[in-house]
């Protein structure tokens, strides 16, 4: 990773990506701190030295071209991406609506997907780029209830070879991260609906406890550094030890 | 009133003419399980802009509970 060329953050206002961001800046990274909108990147309001905040919904595929071209104009081109945007969407296969699942593919698959792409193009990337992505154990699991969610980052883990194996003769290397239940505004909208025994459950199935967001954040950066320059298309399960638990 | 009654007609798979606001979600309608349960919260959430918490969702047996829960809407 080039020390001066930035990392583009999506979904820097949630819980893993507001740690990512200042773990990249304490260390001097710019970072291009992408969100919905103003007011939820209000918090990289003391970091603007390092912190560029980038207002987009990402709800326009074709529109990220112009998106990558305009960062790259303004800022160089960049050392890394990590793709954090998104939400999930829980609803039994009984009660799946098309919409949902075509909002969740779009965010967890198309985005990424074509921000990837963009990064091949030549003069996009600088040298020793690294592409982090996020999937989840959803995709790995019997998650009831996350059935389109699941799909949507699964796609990505099928991604993840192909598009590795075309980025590295660019110097630029992809690799996924897999976590499990990581305490977030986003997962609250699960975990804080479990009943209590449901809860408990959740709980005694992850052997180190539920995630922090400095569990995810942490392999993220390693992955974006020189540290991991030997690392390109894999996948590396963040989870507390809950897939290695006793059954 | 009637939309909520499809709402929480469709999560639980009955016919809406089922439903009174006397009705038991829980007891009341064959096949309840959690999955359901959580559904309705997020409904409640999507719909209304109702967080129920659970404790408070556990509190709330019938229909009529949950249609007070959003405000009693009139359509």
């Amino acid at each position: 990773m080039t020390p001066a060329a930035p990392i583009l953050v999506t979904g820097a206002a949630g819980g893993i990506g507001t740690e990512l961001v200042r773990r990249l800046a304490a260390r001097g990274v710019p970072v291009l701190a992408q969100g919905r909108s103003a007011e939820r990147l209000d918090a990289f309001a003391d970091l603007s030295d390092a912190v560029t905040c980038v207002v987009d919904d990402l709800a326009d595929a074709s529109e990220l071209p112009g998106l990558v071209k305009r960062l790259v104009a303004e800022h160089g081109p960049l050392g890394g991406l990590v793709h954090l945007a998104g939400h999930d969407k829980l609803a039994p296969l009984y009660l799946a609506k098309p919409a949902d699942a075509a909002a969740l593919f779009h965010i967890h698959g198309l985005v990424p997907m074509t921000l990837v792409g963009l990064l091949a193009k030549k003069g996009n990337a600088a040298p020793g780029c690294s592409i982090v992505l996020v999937s989840s154990l959803a995709a790995h699991e019997g998650a009831g209830g996350h059935t389109a969610y699941a799909a949507a980052k699964g796609a990505i883990e099928g991604f993840l070879r192909p598009a590795a194996s075309e980025l590295a003769p660019k110097g630029i290397r992809l690799n996924v991260v897999t976590p499990g239940v990581v305490l977030t505004a986003m997962s609250a909208g699960f975990v804080d609906r479990l009943g209590e025994e449901q809860r408990a459950a959740l709980e005694a199935s992850y052997p180190l406890g539920l995630g922090s967001p400095a569990d995810v954040a942490e392999p993220i950066e390693f992955l974006l550094g020189e540290a991991s320059r030997w690392i390109t298309g894999q996948t590396l399960v963040v989870d507390g030890g809950h897939l290695a638990r006793s059954v | 009133m009637n939309r909520f009654y499809a709402l929480l007609a469709e999560i639980l798979e009955v016919d809406e003419s089922e439903l009174s606001l006397t009705t038991d979600f829980r007891t009341d309608i064959p096949d309840w399980d959690s999955m359901r349960g959580f559904s309705i919260l997020c409904m409640l959430d999507d719909e209304y802009d109702v967080n129920m918490g659970v404790p408070e969702f556990l509190a709330c047996e019938t229909v009529g509970d949950l249609y007070k829960a959003v405000g009693s809407p009139a359509e």
